[in-house]
């Protein structure tokens, strides 16, 4: 395997101490994110030229954080993060809120669902799970995003312990499908349109497809399989291609010939007007340089140096598996280092991510640019074609090429983005007429309003709500909870029509495959999954099953008893009834972040119900347009009601009740809290009304909450 | 692995319509271009759909063709039924009964033998394609026709509907997890009475009032309207016919106390309240070992619920404006294994058609004698949807536009069963 060293960044290369022995090369320049936004203001504003658009002032400070809390980490921010924030000089506070940002967990929890959305990584797919942690993991540690790409593109191996196949298992190695996710994802081309006919508006032949398609001609999926279950799934390559030209449908009968393989994009002939392609060589040199000396003083593994480290700890996948297929597993696991590497996508891998392919990096940078200011150069994001040109080519083109600059690095094209006026600027008030604000838009004068993301959403409501900790004492929620369970009943056979019906034969009395995933309603399982609170308690103690043990009759366990030993008596049959089982539980809500959830979620939860996609579709985007289950789920969820209502524990509950209450420091908090603002004094009036026609103070101020987190200002980012 | 892919088959784009498509985004609302074809009046001979579908690949031969005296007979024997000539297995005594009102399809000719292509295809008319999310049929229907009442047009029970992809949002499925069961959604939670709930709205209208005007207008009036249409719901007395319960004991007993029977009873409940497309999921019908005592698990479920259905329809007069399907993605191999399981087999299966124009009391094509494949009048999967399309008045190959202006017939070229209906 040919060694690369240069996926850690320069900041974490510069923590490390030199080694002795070999002579530390001289640093390049750090890219400087600050300098680099003020050449793209620059450049957009010549690009603008004579066009004369509404300019939209630059959001004040409190709106910034609240904007880039969101964007950055993935949630509103919290009082004591507005307190610092406004503690630190006018002057540094935005440079300083994006700095404090950027090196928090969060920023990995918010960046991999973008990551996790570009490369559809599904949990429920092939190695999806390690897929999704692997990509949480490289975003945290910042892997450039060429090396990135390199892997998942050229990968080989077994799904799960090579995280990487998981992307191309994603799409169950199918050649054509793989073609078409390549070209739009990395490359922002829908060539996919080529596969069954030139395209209409764009220079791609469908040649052209089936070039790209033969780096995918060998890839091939296979399952291990030791009596019936499957053991492991494999990425391999094998000789022969399945990609044959002319297709099946214009061949009619005569005969069709291997493709061989062609990367039909062009290349940059020269470097750029900022050597981008010279800068990036030298630094990559330089890292190269600097993890090799390294390793040597320090007997490192390289690779573990550039992953990062293992994933984690994991469960035994083992467990509960007989030794027989333990060993098998074994001798595959041994095989699976094994599997053969595919040369070809290695080429493939090194073509995308050449820094001459500007396809490649531009289609990057208008993608995470779009993700922050709402609105792309090119747009839609991965449909780059002759007739859909940038809107600011010369700009697109120098972040590109500064991004390539980088060494691809992810952090540096995030905090240059946050630092441009770009963002920074506010949107135009409603009452502009929609052309005028589309215009200004579309030149980068004004941000379009943009709804925070589903897992924003839930997660900025769990803040706000206090939800991510428990906020009532032990014993103050204790609930009915009424869940279902089936119980088996011993059946007479009917004596009117003796013989229709047959003793059961052993088996599974619930066939095989439930084949969709059975959700249940009630008890607010749309917005579980993450709730993990009362399901754990219940865990630990069986409650639950022990409930369903004491729910069934003597008869019925006699029935299962019978079921399972196969003793049944002649003229008997089984049959399942549903009993309602009813638990006393504490439910004292609590909530984890949405972001770190198995995604995506199923169909019909917040999540999904707020935009998150199913990951499937190449075409498809989250929509946050808004519906009405939304609105049924923010007006009567768990999630809301529960985060607005005060709970003793929480920093708002001695300002509303007690001998210390402050109605008007209640009220100013909440606000702080959920708008990242200080209520105007009207509203404060409105808000002292509200708590004063309630039942109790906590009580109207639990209204008043309810209604701002349903409220347009909370969802929409300012 | 698949070889070709159709996708683009519905390809076709015409400079009028680029041109329409392109005014349409410009000012940037998420506008679906709806392209119809010019003057055609189709008659609807349905207003509704209940369509259950039999997730896992449903036996041909264990149900609906059996083959008697044949090595690949399986357990059970078939039963007459009350139209003379058809006979169906043994395990629906009480279907049988209602023979009159139902077609019988005995020879879908299908292409996939995998779950997730063949429940695709089988639910969209399309093949599955990495690039474009193909609507289900269900909301194909609530795309085409007019919402009636105050329940949401499009419903599914029990399991999950296939998504509505070009059709955007509006004709997503309205999920029902257990019926009978409460939506927690369609109320204030616990704690909140009606007078405190009314009072956070009008709380939020207020706050929502004042921030008007900083927001875009088609924006904020989006938010209005869901809003709206969501409070409008939660208090529609419409709502209780998802209290399955609220039936007499007697009424619950015909349907079989099982949640398949509770789920056909809701999908009439629903059917009354004006709701368009009822989908009523029901799984395990992969029955790889062991198939015959799961296949009359499944006889048992199903025989009394959908006997009460086609009656308890039939007597209200709904039948005429209901159409019942029932389908799956594939049948099941003649050859028995040697678990005594069958195995996926695409190459022929049958379904079930009742009410809403189709003409009962018939079987239409015809398996060859051991089930392997159609022996006449084959039947292709997006006939079956453009058979749904003809009962409710919808041109099967009228194009729509997807988010990206490419145009789509709203069923892969698919031609009504016109048996069915003669």
């Amino acid at each position: 395997m040919k060694v690369r060293l240069y996926s850690l960044s320069v900041a974490v290369l510069a923590l490390c101490a030199a080694p002795a022995l070999a002579a530390p090369p001289p640093a390049p320049p750090a890219a400087n994110p600050a300098a680099t936004a003020r050449a793209i203001d620059k450049l957009l504003a010549e690009e603008n030229g004579g066009v004369k658009t509404q300019v939209a002032p630059l959001v004040e400070d409190l709106a910034f954080l609240r904007r880039v809390s969101v964007d950055l980490n993935g949630r509103i921010p919290t009082d004591a993060e507005i307190t610092k924030y406004m503690a630190w000089p006018a002057t540094e506070r935005r440079a300083k809120a994006i700095e404090d940002f950027m090196a928090r967990d969060q920023y990995a929890d918010r960046w991999a669902i973008f990551y996790s959305d570009l490369f559809r990584v599904r949990y429920g797919s092939d190695g999806g799970p390690a897929l999704q942690a692997w990509v949480h993991q490289a975003v945290r540690n910042n892997v450039p995003y060429d090396v990135l790409t390199r892997k998942l593109l050229a990968a080989s191996g077994r799904a799960g312990s090579q995280p990487e196949t998981g992307f191309i298992l994603g799409d169950d190695a199918d050649p054509y499908a793989l073609t078409g996710a390549a070209s739009q994802l990395f490359m922002g081309v829908r060539i996919s349109c080529a596969q069954c006919h030139n395209h209409p508006f764009d220079v791609w032949s469908q040649e052209d497809f089936y070039d790209l398609a033969a780096f995918f001609g060998k890839t091939q999926r296979v399952e291990h399989r030791v009596k019936m279950q499957i053991l492991g799934i494999f990425l391999n390559e094998r000789t022969e291609t399945a990609i044959m030209w002319p297709p099946e449908t214009k061949a009619q009968g005569k005969p069709r010939k291997a493709v061989p393989a062609k990367f039909p994009f062009e290349m940059d002939k020269a470097d750029g007007p900022n050597k981008h392609l010279a800068r990036m060589k030298a630094l990559r040199e330089w890292q190269d340089a600097d993890a090799k000396a390294k390793a040597a003083a320090k007997g490192t593994n390289i690779d573990d140096l550039i992953d990062g480290g293992g994933t984690g700890k994991k469960a035994d996948p083992l467990e509960g598996v007989s030794e027989e297929i333990k060993a098998a597993m074994k001798k595959l696991d041994l095989e699976g280092d094994l599997y053969k590497a595919s040369e070809l996508r290695r080429k493939l891998a090194e073509s995308v991510t050449d820094p001459r392919n500007r396809f490649y990096s531009r289609a990057f940078v208008n993608r995470v640019w779009a993700e922050l200011i709402g609105r792309g150069f090119v747009n839609p994001i991965d449909d780059f074609r002759n007739d859909n040109p940038a809107s600011h080519p010369k700009t697109l083109d120098f972040l590109a090429d500064e991004f390539v600059a980088s060494g691809y690095d992810f952090r540096f094209l995030v905090a240059t983005i946050v630092r441009t006026e770009a963002y920074q600027r506010g949107h135009l008030l409603g009452t502009v007429p929609a052309i005028d604000r589309l215009a200004a838009e579309k030149a980068f004068t004004a941000t379009p309003a943009r709804r925070m993301g589903s897992e924003a959403l839930f997660d900025s409501i769990v803040q706000a709500g206090h939800l991510f900790t428990p906020k009532h004492r032990p014993g103050e929620n204790v609930t009915t909870v009424i869940t279902y369970t089936q119980v088996a009943v011993a059946v007479k056979e009917d004596p009117k029509n003796p013989g229709s019906v047959k003793p059961p034969r052993l088996g599974d009395p619930k066939p095989a495959m439930p084949a969709m995933p059975a959700m249940k309603a009630g008890a607010y399982d749309l917005e579980k999954g993450i709730e993990v609170d009362f399901k754990d308690a219940l865990k630990k103690k069986d409650l639950l099953q022990l409930e369903k043990m004491t729910a069934k009759s003597p008869e019925e366990l006699e029935a299962e008893m019978m079921m399972k030993s196969g003793t049944m008596p002649a003229g008997t049959r089984i049959r399942y009834v549903t009993k309602e089982v009813k638990t006393l539980v504490d439910d004292n809500p609590r909530f984890t972040s949405s972001m770190r959830m198995a995604s995506p979620a199923p169909v019909g939860h917040f999540l999904r119900v707020f935009g998150q996609t199913d990951r499937a579709a190449l075409d498809e985007r989250r929509d946050h347009s808004p519906s009405m289950r939304q609105a049924l789920m923010m007006l009567n969820g768990k999630l809301t009601n529960e985060a607005a209502r005060v709970g003793p524990l929480e920093p708002v509950a001695p300002l509303i009740t007690g001998a210390k209450a402050d109605v008007d420091a209640a009220i100013k908090l909440v606000y702080r809290e959920a708008l990242t603002r200080e209520p105007t004094a009207e509203e404060l009036a409105d808000a002292k009304a509200i708590i004063k026609e309630a039942a109790t103070p906590a009580e109207g101020l639990a209204d008043l909450r309810w209604a701002l987190f349903n409220s347009n200002e909370f969802r929409f980012i300012p | 692995m698949k070889t070709e892919s159709t996708a683009c088959t519905g390809y076709r784009l015409s400079r009028r319509m680029f041109v329409g498509a392109a005014a349409g985004t410009f000012l940037g609302m998420n506008v679906r271009t709806l392209v119809a074809r010019a003057g055609e009046d189709r008659k609807a001979s349905a207003d509704h759909v209940i369509l259950f579908w039999n997730g896992g690949g449903c036996s041909h031969i264990d149900t609906f063709d059996p083959k008697p005296g044949r090595e690949v007979q399986g357990d059970f024997d078939p039963i007459k039924t009350s139209v003379a000539g058809i006979q169906i297995s043994e395990i629906f005594p009480l279907l049988a009964k209602q023979m009159k009102h139902v077609a019988l399809v005995r020879s879908i000719a299908g292409q996939n033998g995998d779950h997730g292509r063949a429940t695709y295809q089988l639910q969209t008319s399309y093949a599955q394609s990495a690039n474009l999310q193909h609507p289900g049929i269900g909301s194909v229907v609530v795309s085409e026709k007019k919402t009636l009442g105050d329940l949401p047009a499009y419903v599914t029970v029990g399991g999950l509907a296939p998504k509505a992809g070009y059709l955007g949002q509006k004709c997503e499925a309205y999920f029902v997890g257990r019926p009978g069961e409460k939506d927690p959604y369609l109320a204030f939670p616990s704690g909140i009475t009606d007078v405190r709930g009314q009072k956070r709205l009008d709380i939020l209208q207020k706050m929502n009032g004042k921030q008007a005007g900083s927001l875009p207008k088609e924006e904020t009036e989006g938010a209005q309207t869901a809003l709206t249409d969501a409070v409008k719901l939660m208090r529609s007395p419409a709502l209780e016919a998802f209290e399955v319960r609220r039936e007499k004991p007697e009424v619950l007993e015909r349907y079989g106390d099982t949640e398949f029977g509770r789920s056909a009873l809701l999908a009439r409940r629903l059917v009354e309240k004006g709701v368009r497309f009822v989908q009523v999921n029901r799984g395990g019908f992969d029955v790889h070992a062991n198939a015959f005592p799961a296949m009359r698990d499944h006889g048992d479920a199903m025989d009394p619920a959908l006997a009460a259905l086609i009656e308890d329809l039939a007597q209200s007069g709904l039948l005429k404006k209901t159409m019942i399907v029932m389908l799956s993605e594939f049948g099941r191999t003649p050859k028995i294994n040697v678990t005594m399981g069958r195995d996926h087999h695409p190459g022929v299966f049958s379904c079930l058609f009742a009410g809403g124009g189709v003409k009962g009391g018939q079987v239409i094509g015809s398996s060859d004698e051991d089930a392997m494949q159609p022996k006449d009048r084959p039947v292709k999967v997006s006939h079956l949807h453009a058979s749904i399309c003809q009962a409710l008045g919808i041109d099967p190959n009228k194009e729509v536009m997807t988010q990206l202006q490419r145009p789509m017939k709203l069923v892969d070229n698919g031609k009504p069963v016109d048996e069915l209906f003669s």
